[in-house]
C-alpha cells in the first residue's frame, strides 16, 4: 500500500500541488513552486511551470501572485494574464515602475 | 504543546478587501480601494485602506497612490500628508501629486504650508514644487499672460509659457510683450489640454546655479537677474511646445551669459539638427567646462538623437 502511494505521486512539484484537496493550500503550493525559480531569476522555468497549471484561471491567478512578489517580472508574467480582474490587478505592478526596484 | 494547542489562528480579515482569499491580492485590492476613495475625495476611506495593507512596501505604495489621486484633485495639503507616509516613494509621489494637481482656488500660501508635514528631503522638494505648480496653473493656458504677475522665478516660467503660447511660438512678440509690459490674451486651453514637452536628467557638474522646478518634475537655472531669468525662461517655455526645433536655441550657444548659455546648449543639443555633430564638436574645445561637459556628453550619447536612455528623457 505504502509502495502504491508512493508509486502515484507525482515527482514533479507543481503536480505534486494538484492532489492538495484545500484550494488555498493548493495556489500557495503553485506559488511556492513558482517562487524559487523566480527568485533565482529563472523566467524560462516560471513559464514552463505555469503551463502545467491545467485551470486557465488558477494560471491567471498564479501569475499575479508572482508579479506581486517580483515586480520585475511583472511585465513579462503579466502578459499571457485573459482574466480581465486579474489584467487589473497585474496592472497595479506593471503600471508602476518604480516597484520595479526590488521584490 | 500547551503553547501550540492555546495558540490562536490569526484573525481573519475584515473591513474592506476581506474577500480575497489571499493577503497577497487582498493588499492589491487595499491599495486599488485607496486609490479609488481618494479619486472620490474620500481621505478617510483611503486612509482606512492603507492602514490595513500588512506588508511595509505596499503600504508605502498605497500612500503614493492616494498622494497622486488628492493632488490631481487639487487637494494639495491632504495629497502631502499622503506622501509624507510613502517611505521610499515620497519623492515620486510629491511629483506626481503635484504635477498632476488640476487648477484650484486656494490661494499660493496654503500650497507653500503644505510642504511643512512632509520629511526632508522631500520637504524642500515640495516647497519649490508646489508654488511653481501653483504659478503653472494659475497662468499657463488661461488666455492671459499679464507680466506684472511674473515677479519670481515660478511666476517667470509660467508668464513666459503662457505669452509664448499666446504668441503662437514667436519669442521676439514674447519678449517684446514682456519689455513693454503688454498683456497678452487669447483663447484658453482646457485643463486637460495644458500639457507640453519636458527633458528630465541632465545636470552638469559645475552649472551651479538656483535651479526652479518646471513642468513634469524637471527644472529650469534661474538667471543671475531678472532680464536673464526672462530669457531663460523663454527658451524652456520654447522647448516646452513640441514644435520648436533646435534652431531656436541656436542664437544662444555662443551666448555671454553663462546661465543663459548653458540652457541653450542643453536644449539644443537633445533636438535633432543637420549639424548637431559639428556644432558639439565645436563646444567641445570651449574654454567654458560647463559647455564642454555638455558637448562631450551630448558626443557620447549622440543625444541629438532622441535614443532610449540617452541623457535628455524627453517626455510629454
Amino acid at each position: 500500500m505504502i509502495w502504491l502511494l508512493w508509486a502515484c505521486t507525482p515527482a514533479d512539484p507543481m503536480l505534486k500541488c494538484d492532489g492538495i484537496g484545500n484550494d488555498a493550500a493548493r495556489e500557495d503550493c503553485r506559488l511556492a513552486v513558482l517562487w524559487r525559480l523566480a527568485d533565482q531569476g529563472d523566467l524560462a522555468g516560471v513559464e514552463a511551470e505555469i503551463v502545467k497549471i491545467s485551470d486557465p484561471t488558477a494560471r491567471d491567478l498564479a501569475r499575479v501572485r508572482l508579479a506581486k512578489a517580483f515586480p520585475k517580472l511583472a511585465d513579462r508574467v503579466c502578459a499571457p494574464v485573459a482574466d480581465p480582474a486579474f489584467k487589473e490587478k497585474c496592472q497595479q505592478v506593471t503600471g508602476r515602475p518604480h516597484l520595479g526596484g526590488g521584490k | 504543546m500547551i503553547l501550540l494547542a492555546c495558540a490562536a489562528p490569526e484573525p481573519a480579515p475584515t473591513g474592506p478587501c476581506a474577500e480575497e482569499r489571499f493577503e497577497d491580492l487582498r493588499t492589491l485590492c487595499l491599495v486599488q480601494r485607496a486609490s479609488e476613495a481618494a479619486r472620490a475625495g474620500d481621505e478617510a476611506a483611503a486612509g482606512s485602506a492603507c492602514a490595513a495593507v500588512r506588508e511595509a512596501r505596499w503600504g508605502q505604495e498605497c500612500w503614493f497612490r492616494v498622494g497622486e489621486e488628492l493632488g490631481a484633485g487639487g487637494r494639495i495639503p491632504a495629497a502631502m500628508q499622503a506622501c509624507a507616509k510613502a517611505g521610499e516613494f515620497a519623492s515620486f509621489c510629491v511629483t506626481h501629486a503635484g504635477w498632476r494637481a488640476r487648477p484650484t482656488e486656494d490661494p499660493l500660501s496654503l500650497w507653500a504650508e503644505a510642504a511643512a508635514v512632509l520629511p526632508e528631503p522631500q520637504r524642500t522638494e515640495a516647497a519649490a514644487l508646489l508654488p511653481a505648480r501653483w504659478w503653472f496653473n494659475r497662468v499657463y493656458g488661461t488666455g492671459v499672460a499679464d507680466p506684472s504677475l511674473a515677479t519670481d522665478p515660478a511666476s517667470r516660467t509660467a508668464w513666459a509659457l503662457e505669452a509664448l503660447r499666446l504668441s503662437d511660438g514667436d519669442l521676439a512678440a514674447a519678449r517684446r510683450a514682456w519689455t513693454e509690459k503688454i498683456v497678452l490674451r487669447g483663447p484658453a486651453l482646457p485643463p486637460e489640454a495644458r500639457l507640453g514637452r519636458y527633458d528630465l536628467g541632465i545636470r552638469i557638474p559645475g552649472e551651479d546655479a538656483p535651479r526652479v522646478p518646471v513642468f513634469g518634475g524637471a527644472e529650469r537655472l534661474v538667471g543671475a537677474d531678472e532680464a536673464e531669468d526672462l530669457e531663460i525662461a523663454l527658451l524652456e517655455a520654447a522647448y516646452f511646445r513640441e514644435a520648436t526645433g533646435a534652431e531656436a536655441f541656436r542664437p544662444h550657444l555662443d551666448e555671454p551669459r553663462p546661465r543663459l548659455r548653458w540652457t541653450a546648449v542643453r536644449l539644443f543639443r537633445i533636438l535633432p539638427s543637420a549639424d548637431a555633430e559639428a556644432v558639439m564638436r565645436r563646444l567641445s574645445a570651449d574654454p567654458d567646462p560647463v559647455v564642454r561637459a555638455h558637448a562631450e556628453d551630448a558626443l557620447k550619447y549622440r543625444s541629438w538623437e532622441g535614443k532610449p536612455n540617452a541623457p535628455g528623457l524627453r517626455k510629454r
